[in-house]
């Protein structure tokens, strides 16, 4: 039922049999072919299409490839373009999530190389500021994994060496430099020029200082919430503000004390220290032993935060259950007095 | 099955401590599998340091690999690589993605101030990491995070980061004989 044709125009005619090409979201394919296949009684003609990754075969109808965005792999001097985009200063990130994922499944979808340079390059920063939710961490790695595919092929160099050289732009080494210009080496912390008055499209605005006051241990629970919740939190902080106060009388605040000095800033302080204790690079040794999978899980205090907001909003039990044991290890207060003010206050909002 | 591989002395404790870290970190197999040398076809033409790529592409040995089997080569002769876009940068290591060897070296660790049984450790666990499709993680906490950030040296414990975990178990499933 298939018959090929080696001469035949694919796309815009730019492309040929033997090509090697970007599938946009798939990775570095190499077109095998342009067959008849008869589906459901209809001749179509579709390009097959192998992907270099894991030899997957691939058919796209032929009138479609141009309006999927598959495209020849880079050049050199795209690719040289690339590095220079990438070893430029920081932009601030978009931190407002709903712009974000917009803008970033368009790049995806888009599959263009400089889309996909953006992505990585945004969410890299926006990385720095805080920790990625579950699905822009996946996004950051899909991107990485796709850029990473299309410089090692445009380079005819290994991945390994296409990766160590995306993050010599990204995490400038100590004197790398970038046509002749001594980039700024990496550092731990979040880039200086964070962007001010957004704070709260950073999922963390709930967090009020009142609540920081009466709350010692609210991070405790949220080392063991799903990143999935994480997300959910963040939506939820944008869409449904009238929870906020429910909030404030969380009996948890131990880990939260060394905080509070910094959160009762003004509301326009730079946000980057209040994200201190989030981000990976605050001290972390308290929390580890409640990680879900302590010894090899040094992370689950870096998600902290953000579901420890969603945790109270619930007003259930639960968190109150996970919060119990964890006072008695951390020595700030005995377990029996953190699990009944939850309830209490659960049957006060009932 | 992670297999390791000398390719300098390195004392007992230190493998032991790499092989154990290791296993942590996959939750898989680790035995040290054996001794050898660096292929001299793989020095730099400056004979002072060695391609990682040619080592681990010459590499000579008769270490029989199976489905979800890696090969790290431990070392502590400085390593090179080839020039990409960037220029040359450091390089403690190479790893063919998703392919089955791996190279680390400890040189440079005593540089970092970190003791050679953890540096050497968290490169190998990196590398490995390479190995089961892992890309270069931003968490400084990881052992994905590349080895020249300030993160390496300050967080010396060898574990992934959840999503790094998470994408190495997905892999070492699909991979499992």
């Amino acid at each position: 039922m298939a018959s090929k044709s080696q001469e035949a125009v694919i796309g815009d005619g730019s492309l040929h049999v033997g090509d090697r090409v970007v599938y946009p979201n798939q990775g570095i394919c190499r077109i095998t072919g342009v067959s008849t296949k008869n589906i459901a009684g209809q001749n179509w003609e579709v390009v097959t299409l192998s992907r270099e990754e894991d030899g997957a075969t691939v058919m796209v109808p032929k009138a479609k490839v141009m309006g999927i965005g598959l495209r020849k792999v880079a050049d050199v001097a795209a690719i040289d373009k690339v590095f220079d985009d990438l070893a430029s200063p920081d932009t601030s990130p978009q931190l407002d999530w709903k712009v974000r994922h917009r803008e970033n499944a368009d790049r995806m979808s888009g599959g263009g190389l400089f889309g996909t340079v953006e992505v990585l390059k945004g969410l890299h920063a926006l990385s720095r500021v805080r920790p990625l939710p579950a699905k822009e961490r996946e996004l950051y790695d899909n991107a990485r994994h796709l850029l990473v595919g299309e410089i090692a092929a445009a380079m005819n160099i290994p991945l390994h060496v296409a990766e160590d050289n995306l993050d010599y732009a990204l995490w400038p080494p100590e004197g790398m430099k970038r046509k002749g210009k001594v980039l700024p080496p990496a550092t731990l912390g979040p880039p200086a020029p964070a962007a001010a008055g957004a704070e709260d499209d950073l999922g963390f605005e709930d967090e009020e200082m009142a609540e920081e006051e009466a709350a010692p241990a609210a991070t405790a629970p949220a080392a063991a919430a799903s990143e999935g919740e994480e997300e959910e939190g963040e939506e939820e902080a944008a869409t449904e503000p009238e929870k906020k106060p429910a909030e404030k009388p969380r009996p948890h605040k131990a880990e939260k004390e060394p905080h509070k000095p910094e959160k009762e800033k003004p509301a326009h302080a730079p946000h980057a220290p209040t994200h201190a204790a989030a981000h990976p690079h605050a001290p972390h040794a308290p929390a580890h032993p409640h990680a879900p999978h302590a010894p090899a899980h040094p992370h689950a205090a870096t998600r902290a935060p953000p579901p420890a907001k969603k945790a109270a909003p619930a007003k259930k039990a639960a968190p109150a259950k996970k919060a119990a044991p964890r006072p008695a290890a951390k020595k700030a207060a005995p377990p029996k007095k953190a699990a009944p003010p939850p309830k209490a206050k659960a049957k006060g909002k009932r | 099955m992670i297999r390791i591989v000398t390719l300098s002395e390195f004392p007992p404790d230190v493998i032991d401590f790499v092989s154990r870290r290791v296993h942590a970190a996959y939750g898989m197999g680790s035995e040290l599998e054996g001794e050898g040398d660096m292929p001299r076809g793989s020095l730099d033409d400056e004979q002072s340091a060695y391609d990682a790529v040619k080592a681990v592409e010459e590499m000579d040995d008769d270490v029989a690999l199976y489905a979800d089997d890696k090969i790290i080569y431990l070392t502590s002769e400085p390593l090179t690589a080839p020039e990409g876009p960037m220029g040359r940068g450091p390089v403690d290591g190479f790893a063919q993605y998703g392919g089955g060897k791996a190279i680390a070296t400890a040189h440079g660790l005593a540089d970092k101030g970190m003791p050679m049984e953890v540096g050497l450790a968290k490169r190998a666990a990196h590398y490995i990491g390479h190995l089961w499709d892992l890309h270069h993680c931003f968490d400084p906490r990881c052992a994905m995070h590349p080895g020249w950030s300030p993160g390496f040296a300050q967080y010396p414990e060898v574990a992934l980061c959840l999503f790094c975990r998470e994408k190495s178990e997905r892999k070492i499933k699909l991979g499992s004989t």
